[in-house]
């Protein structure tokens, strides 16, 4: 009943900031050029090409943003006036929705190309071969038409290419998942770079698998062999060839001046909690990213958590040891875990100790979260078994019993019950602790939060979603904890129950006549 | 049934030094006898019972039980152990099971014995120690002598064919002392084989058929509780048996520290375990001090209590007076009406040096 009260509370302060009051319109001047500019608040994505381009120009006001949401929050707010990106980055039909539009293009095209592992001649060279014949033949124009000057590229799918060849997989880290450069509808990867590359499958007689990256990881992905090529827009710049090929140029890009559309309809941007939800829920079966992003979460917490407490009792086994050596091991062992922090050692799990091995991620995953937790949880076991007294271990002894029955009938559930709470405390924290595993390319919870947020451009809601899921997720983990320990009091107090009362009074159970006190 | 021949132990301490407890002790016990291991404290009373079951390994000599050589390499140390039984001072309950668990648990783990049946015969022993009505309990609600009797119900569920106790009293209320005597008075009864390493030496004289008085790392002497404690051959028995705990206290003028004086009595009944006499002591030094004696300032109070016997007395001596001071008109007459109700005797001397009024507490 309580927590009810405080959902209700929790999602009534939400709307209340979701209200919030535009702030008042500023009259435009219409924009033509870059010269018009001056005077403006300019927005680009920190660390872009344009932040890069602009900051030569001292009569603007730069802004740098995180992400494009984050800009175009800014700028439908009237913080800013003009956000200047890829002409790509935003989609035409999601401009509409926004009440944005572009009110012009930059004079320069940028060409972008795939990068590939430096090294990698023969891919790079077919690949390339592949491209220059597509340009030549003016193939490539049309593919790039087709998707970017749609007004729904969202809705548009790649054509029916014919069966999928058999050969070696070709394997494609996608760091941008907006339409109509790459974007996934459920696991099947649409757009236009993914049309390319699986044309060049057929050609090659290769099968092309995608898999989402963030940009920083993609780049040790493609060094450790995980990913062969790298899709999203990459543009061509001195800096990168300096560690990865390119193939040849398939499309360039020219920078978009977005700003405000006066006459489109503003209302939209995330102001009505039903649009939210329809918009970030509802369009596409988004939902689905949620749910199968809570299943990947729900699966890796609980394979590390069971995983965890076994390694942690082995470690703690360890570590208990009367061989100074394997005490000193285990110590090592923990003081290591310790002091990695946790997105490190997993990358470091992913990408340099188990890069050569067929292992998938959530295995990876697993099986480093189970690690990190073992560290944690043994030295609680540790403390735990010790605070258990040695009356009760010598009693056990004299009644005969040997060290290990001893330790299992009676230090072990007198530890168990002592260190459940600090336990459940470390066992919610590895549950949280799970959102960084977008890091190594798996779609859990954060991560379907994050593809929700690229699309919609909504910085809040998903987010909210999530944190509400999490926050469940958590408390419903405690809860199954307290169970697991508390059944095992009542099936013990259960069997107690049938015991015969009349039994006790009957004189028959007198054997020597010692007076009651 | 257990012989035990030149055993010695020495700790090794952490820092490398070493501490020899007990030396070359020799020693036979017989089926039914019940044993009191006495002695001043660190002469190893506690190391010679537990090197028995060995829960202490000692560093050299023989123990035999039954004829077998339990120090053997192979000889089956948790077998021994199912066949002897140990309470202890501080109980320890297993305090995650209920009473009844307690003493199934033995049993059924042990000897595979049926829980139904382990159940129907923990709740016969648990009814021989009165405990049978608590057997849902768990230990942390129980009071100590409570959980001694406990304690002895789980050490006869496994049917030891010897039951070691390790100062079963010492951590109980004197007002608890009681309940566990009496079910150990009738195990002796039942002829159970049992050693006992205690403080209490009345409780070794009562319940014993032998006394082993330990000093100087060994047994010094051994015999039947009438030949310790009536007639010790050796010296430092007879001033162990024997021996009277004292507490002087002179009152000098009218601002004598009387706040000094309770607390030292406190202190004193406490480590005597006593605790239970302190009221009236307190009741009737007050009556003394500060009322009937008044007017004999300086004089010195003595409090004196004998273990053996467990007699207190009060002492109460006026120096260079000859003549009883309660015959004077000197005072209220009920007031000496009250402290004789609750004396259980009041015995009144003249001395060498003057005057004492011997008080004995019931």
């Amino acid at each position: 009943m309580k927590m009810n009260k405080l959902y209700i509370l929790f999602l009534a302060l939400c709307l209340v900031g979701c209200a919030k009051k535009q702030p008042e319109k500023l009259p435009m001047k219409e924009l033509h050029s870059e010269a018009d500019l001056t005077g403006l608040r300019v927005g680009v994505q920190t660390g872009s090409t344009y932040d890069l381009h602009l900051s030569s120009r001292n009569n603007i006001v730069k802004m740098g943003y995180n992400s494009v949401s984050d800009a175009l929050l800014a700028l439908s707010q009237g913080k800013l006036d003009v956000f200047v990106d890829d002409e790509s980055s935003i989609p035409l039909d999601e401009q509409k929705r926004l009440g944005i539009k572009v009110a012009f293009y930059g004079d320069e095209a940028i060409p972008c190309a795939f990068p590939l592992r430096k090294g990698d001649n023969g891919l790079r060279d077919s690949l390339s071969h592949f491209i220059d014949s597509l340009n030549a033949t003016g193939e490539m124009k049309e593919i790039h038409d087709k998707w970017f000057l749609n007004e729904t590229p969202s809705q548009l799918r790649i054509p029916d290419l014919g069966p999928e060849p058999t050969g070696k997989p070709i394997l494609v880290g996608a760091v941008s998942e907006l339409p109509p450069l790459s974007f996934h509808v459920a696991s099947d990867w649409q757009g236009f770079e993914p049309e390319v590359l699986q044309r060049f499958g057929r050609y090659a007689g290769r099968p092309v698998k995608f898999e989402h990256y963030p940009l920083t990881s993609a780049i040790s992905a493609l060094q450790s062999n995980k990913i062969h090529i790298i899709i999203g827009g990459i543009f061509i710049t001195e800096e990168r060839q300096k560690t990865m090929d390119f193939t040849s140029s398939h499309f360039s890009v020219r920078a978009a001046y977005y700003v405000k559309d006066e006459n489109g309809q503003t209302a939209s941007f995330g102001n009505k909690l039903k649009d939210m939800f329809y918009n970030n829920l509802v369009v596409e079966d988004r939902w689905k990213y949620i749910t199968d992003g809570l299943w990947e979460t729900v699966k890796i917490s609980l394979f590390s958590l069971l995983l965890g407490t076994l390694f942690g009792a082995g470690v703690c086994a360890l570590r208990m040891s009367r061989s100074k050596g394997l005490s000193k091991i285990a110590k090592i062992y923990i003081d290591l875990m310790r002091g990695i922090p946790m997105l490190v050692f997993l990358m470091i799990m992913f990408y340099v100790i188990f890069s050569k091995t067929g292992l998938g991620g959530t295995a990876i995953a697993v099986l480093a979260f189970a690690m990190n937790f073992a560290a944690y949880v043994s030295e609680m076991f540790r403390t735990s078994i010790q605070s258990v007294s040695k009356g009760q271990i010598e009693a056990g002894l004299a009644l005969g019993l040997t060290k290990w029955q001893t330790f299992w009938h009676i230090t072990a559930p007198q530890a168990v019950k002592s260190v459940m709470p600090v336990y459940k405390g470390e066992a919610v924290s590895l549950v949280k602790n799970t959102s960084i595993v977008g890091y190594i390319a798996i779609q859990d919870l954060t991560r379907a939060s994050d593809i929700i947020r690229t699309r919609t451009f909504d910085a809040f809601f998903p987010l909210l979603i999530v944190t509400i899921i999490y926050f469940i997720l958590a408390w419903l983990l405690g809860k199954a904890l307290d169970l697991i320990v508390k059944s095992k009091k009542t099936t013990k107090n259960d069997h107690h129950k049938p015991f015969d009362k009349d039994l006790l009074r009957s004189r028959r159970f007198y054997t020597s006549g010692v007076e009651r006190r | 049934m257990i012989s035990i021949k030149h055993l010695s132990k020495t700790y090794v301490n952490p820092d490398g030094s070493q501490l020899e407890v007990l030396k070359d002790v020799s020693c036979e016990i017989h089926k039914g006898e019940v044993i009191s291991i006495i002695g001043p404290s660190g002469n190893g009373k506690s190391t010679l019972l537990r090197t028995i079951n060995l829960m202490t390994k000692p560093t050299s000599g023989e123990i035999f039980f039954e004829g077998e050589n339990i120090l053997a390499q192979d000889y089956p140390i948790n077998k021994l152990r199912q066949r002897m039984g140990m309470v202890f001072q501080t109980f320890n309950l297993f305090e995650h099971l209920t009473v009844l668990e307690n003493v199934t648990l033995a049993p059924m783990k042990l000897k595979g014995v049926e829980q139904a049946e382990a159940e129907k015969e923990a709740m016969t022993l648990l009814h021989k120690v009165g405990m049978d009505e608590k057997c849902n309990a768990m230990p942390a609600d129980l009071a100590g002598g409570q959980k001694q009797r406990v304690a002895i119900a789980r050490a006869l569920a496994m049917h030891p064919e010897v039951i070691l106790f390790d100062e079963p009293l010492s951590a109980l209320d004197p007002s608890m002392v009681g309940e566990v005597l009496t079910v150990i008075r009738q195990l002796a009864k039942e002829g159970m084989t049992m050693l006992f390493v205690t403080h209490k030496l009345k409780f070794a004289r009562d319940v014993s058929t032998r006394i082993f008085f330990m000093y100087d790392k060994g047994i010094h002497e051994d015999g039947t509780p009438q030949q310790i404690f009536e007639n010790p051959i050796h010296s430092a028995t007879k001033a162990f048996v024997q021996q009277i705990y004292k507490l002087p206290f002179v009152v000098e003028g009218l601002d004598f520290d009387i706040v000094e004086m309770h607390s030292q009595m406190l202190g004193f009944c406490i480590k005597y375990n006593i605790a239970d006499k302190i009221e009236t002591m307190q009741q009737i030094i007050n009556l003394m001090v500060l009322l009937v004696l008044a007017e004999y300032r300086p004089l010195t109070v003595r409090i004196s209590y004998i273990e053996l016997y467990e007699r207190t007395t009060i002492d109460f001596m006026i120096e260079g007076l000859e003549t009883s001071p309660l015959q004077t008109d000197d005072f209220d007459p009920h007031l000496m009406d009250e402290v004789r109700t609750l004396a259980k005797e009041i015995i009144e001397e003249p001395t060498k040096r003057g005057y004492r009024i011997k008080v004995v507490l019931p």
